[in-house]
């Protein structure tokens, strides 16, 4: 039952985001630790697939009432970590460019952490109304 | 996602840290012994070097608690797996490692110096030609690189500070 209840909140979704969000901090942590690496390939997550997999979970698509009905396509939304293949010298040693990773890693900050407000208020409306309302 | 993998994080970037510092000892060594000569042989100066690699093998703590970690035994079909299979090519990873070798194509030069206990007959010294100007430059980068790995830390601190608020 709780099952139901959290997906219909979305948990799962954003829960999968915040793992994704994690995974891509690790990737700018390896970047940034081997900024002055010979021959080191910069790393990152396809996080736009990610947000494809959120909107797959999206209740305003078709709903599969029938075994006839078509399937819509399940999107995996495991995060993929991908080397750049890119041969540009940025830093001189390797294609680590520290401006790019300092930059994804607010904004990966700020993703983690808005969407980890959003769970949480989420999980207070819940238990607002279980508690109910005196 | 389990919490190994959360800290996974910290050690990157703490190899990283690690690996700035020690870029930084270095340079302060050239620049400290940029005259001096061997005592005893009268050699001048070995300069060193760093080398950077990117670490691929799991080493350290999290291996440690890994590799000696009971394995839950598995007999029924409804038990969960042990290990976890997020798929993420930075499991293996650990961040940066680095180690210091002696420059074999260190450039001497010679110092006029014929009170110097090892002058030669002429009154020179040999001393090691260190390069200032790229031991500063390389210092500059080694404590931005220290910096830029201390701020990952931070982001990556008051994300998990936030996953806590839940």
């Amino acid at each position: 039952m709780f099952d139901k209840i959290f997906s219909k909140i979305k948990i799962p979704s954003f829960t999968r985001f915040l793992d994704a969000a994690a995974v891509r901090q690790r990737a700018i942590a390896e970047n940034i630790a081997n900024i002055q690496t010979q021959g080191y390939q910069s790393k990152d997550i396809d996080f736009q697939k990610v947000l494809n997999s959120l909107e797959a979970d999206n209740p305003s698509m078709l709903r599969v009432t029938d075994p006839r009905h078509l399937q819509s396509q399940s999107v995996d939304g495991k995060p993929d970590v991908f080397e750049d293949e890119s041969t540009m010298l940025v830093s001189g040693e390797n294609n680590v460019d520290v401006d790019k990773e300092m930059v994804k890693s607010a904004e990966n900050q700020l993703y983690y952490s808005a969407t980890a407000k959003i769970v949480a208020g989420k999980f207070k409306a819940l238990h607002e109304s279980i508690r109910g309302r005196t | 996602m389990s919490i190994g993998k959360i800290f996974g994080v910290f050690d990157i970037s703490g190899s990283g840290l690690s690996a700035q510092r020690k870029n930084l000892e270095v340079r302060a060594e050239n620049i400290a012994n940029s005259e001096s000569i061997d005592k005893e042989t009268g050699e001048p100066y070995q300069s060193k070097e760093i080398r950077f690699a990117a670490l691929r093998k799991g080493s350290g703590f999290k291996n440690l608690v890994a590799n000696s970690k009971l394995r839950l035994l598995k007999n029924s079909q409804h038990h969960f797996d042990g290990n976890d299979n997020a798929s993420a090519s930075t499991e293996n990873s650990v961040g940066v490692e680095a180690d210091i070798y002696e420059n074999e194509n260190q450039k001497t030069k010679l110092i006029y110096a014929p009170t110097h206990p090892n002058a030669n007959e002429e009154g020179y010294i040999e001393v090691a030609d260190i390069d200032a100007i790229g031991e500063m430059v390389q210092l500059m980068s080694a404590a931005r690189a220290y910096e830029a790995n201390a701020t990952v830390i931070n982001a990556a601190k008051d994300m998990f500070k936030r996953a806590l608020d839940i």
